[in-house]
């Protein structure tokens, strides 16, 4: 009697590896779901990039659906799916470890998923900047001489400001104020940051797992937006030593 | 209290109609046209499975629903002639809309990819509309004219000493 009651299927147990088939099979069929649903939206999503004009928000709304449908949903199913599984296994009465290894493997997979999706997010944004400097570019003109509203003296005006700018005229000493392109202030958010996260994206991987890559991960990341926003490089600077000295921004990985 | 056999059986049909009509190939094929004989049901001709390929009511997979439905009804109408009142019950609750709507649910193509563009696309020029150009101007004084000459001139006009800024009360 007591030895049916707690007798335990060991993992060579046909029984056993017939479920961690089933196990195995069915995560496999998620991951396939998950691909198909990506290379689904990869012909719209060229068409969108195409279209796009300044800035990113159709990019959000689209990654906030595709992420619903490639990662919550299938997590949700996978989530659902272990706990069939898991009930078959109770009942064939495999060990607690043995159920925790394949438990194991949904975690695994769920996190692999989110990653995956990150790394899809990434470089979509990634694609979506691009296009848009080439929009701003075509429409900026990059020759255009500004002189002193009240003396005609050329001024030594950088198009990409990404701020108003207060110059005093050398020639007769008034000040000039001058007020960049909306298009060209907008890159810093919609262009500039995006191809930041993208160069500094492997060492946001590595620090999920390696605390110490987290300040590569902030050198690289503020150090592309130093150089490409320089009128607000103390801004920057002073996030980036921020977060790197700050325990608090380590919890985001 | 053991589960009645007659429910049990009637609850299998419905189950197993629904297995075989959703495994079949989309529009039908023959085991599925075989199930179908098993009932008396007559599968749909191919010119109206033709039409219903072609309408609006796209399928991705499985048979027809009208054709799930017929067998359905063949199945209502067997366990009905029983009189048993444990199958009464079950029919009582079975929902024949619901099932059908289930299974069209089921076997109707994944339409999540068309949402998410089309209701994203409101957003593709939203926000790059109404963007103004570059503006460079000179702030004067309101009362003499002179220019600005302090980059953190934000008092009085060096030259007539009026207001350069006025305070909104």
């Amino acid at each position: 009697m007591l030895s049916s009651l707690f007798k335990s299927t060991d993992s060579s147990s046909p029984e056993f590896q017939a479920l961690v088939t089933r196990w195995d099979n069915f995560l496999a069929k998620i991951k396939e779901r998950y691909t198909e649903v990506l290379q689904q939206a990869e012909e719209p999503l060229k068409e969108v990039i195409g279209s796009i004009q300044y800035d990113t928000v159709i990019i959000h709304n689209i990654k906030t659906g595709l992420h619903n449908q490639a990662v919550t949903q299938l997590s949700k199913k996978v989530d659902e799916g272990w706990s069939k599984m898991e009930g078959e296994m109770s009942k064939l009465g495999v060990s607690y470890g043995l159920i925790t290894e394949q438990h194991r493997k949904a975690d695994a997979f769920k996190e692999t998923l989110a990653n995956e999706f990150q790394y899809f997010e990434v470089s979509l944004y990634g694609r979506a900047a691009r296009q848009i400097l080439e929009n701003v570019k075509k429409h900026i003109d990059e020759k255009k001489l500004h002189s002193c509203t009240q003396c005609g003296a050329e001024l030594p005006i950088k198009i990409y400001s990404f701020m108003s700018v207060n110059l005093k005229c050398e020639s007769c000493g008034s000040v000039n104020t001058y007020k960049p392109d909306d298009r060209i202030r907008a890159l810093e958010y919609y262009v500039i940051t995006h191809l930041a996260e993208e160069q500094a994206f492997p060492a946001k991987l590595k620090a999920k797992y390696d605390k110490s890559a987290q300040k590569e991960y902030f050198k690289t990341y503020y150090g592309f937006l130093m150089e490409n926003v320089p009128d607000k490089k103390e801004f920057y600077e002073r996030e980036m030593n921020e977060r790197m000295n700050n325990p608090i921004f380590s919890l985001g990985f | 209290m053991a589960e009645n056999n007659n429910v049990k059986d009637f609850n299998s049909e419905i189950e197993t109609a629904f297995t075989n009509a959703w495994h079949s190939e989309k529009g039908g094929d023959e085991k599925w046209s075989t199930f179908l004989n098993s009932y008396n049901v007559s599968p749909l001709s191919s010119e109206d499975k033709e039409k219903l390929l072609n309408s609006e009511m796209k399928i991705a997979k499985g048979a027809f629903p009208i054709e799930l439905r017929r067998v359905y009804e063949k199945i209502l109408e067997k366990h009905l002639s029983k009189g048993d009142a444990g199958v009464m019950n079950a029919i009582a609750g079975f929902d024949i809309e619901s099932k059908v709507k289930e299974y069209y649910q089921k076997i109707k193509p994944f339409g999540g990819m068309s949402d998410i563009f089309k209701n994203a696309s409101s957003s593709l020029t939203k926000y790059s509309e109404g963007m103004q150009k570059a503006k460079h101007s000179t702030m004067k004084c309101k009362n003499c004219g002179a220019p600005r000459l302090e980059e953190m001139q934000y008092d009085n006009c060096l030259f007539c000493g009026s207001k350069l800024f006025e305070a909104n009360n």
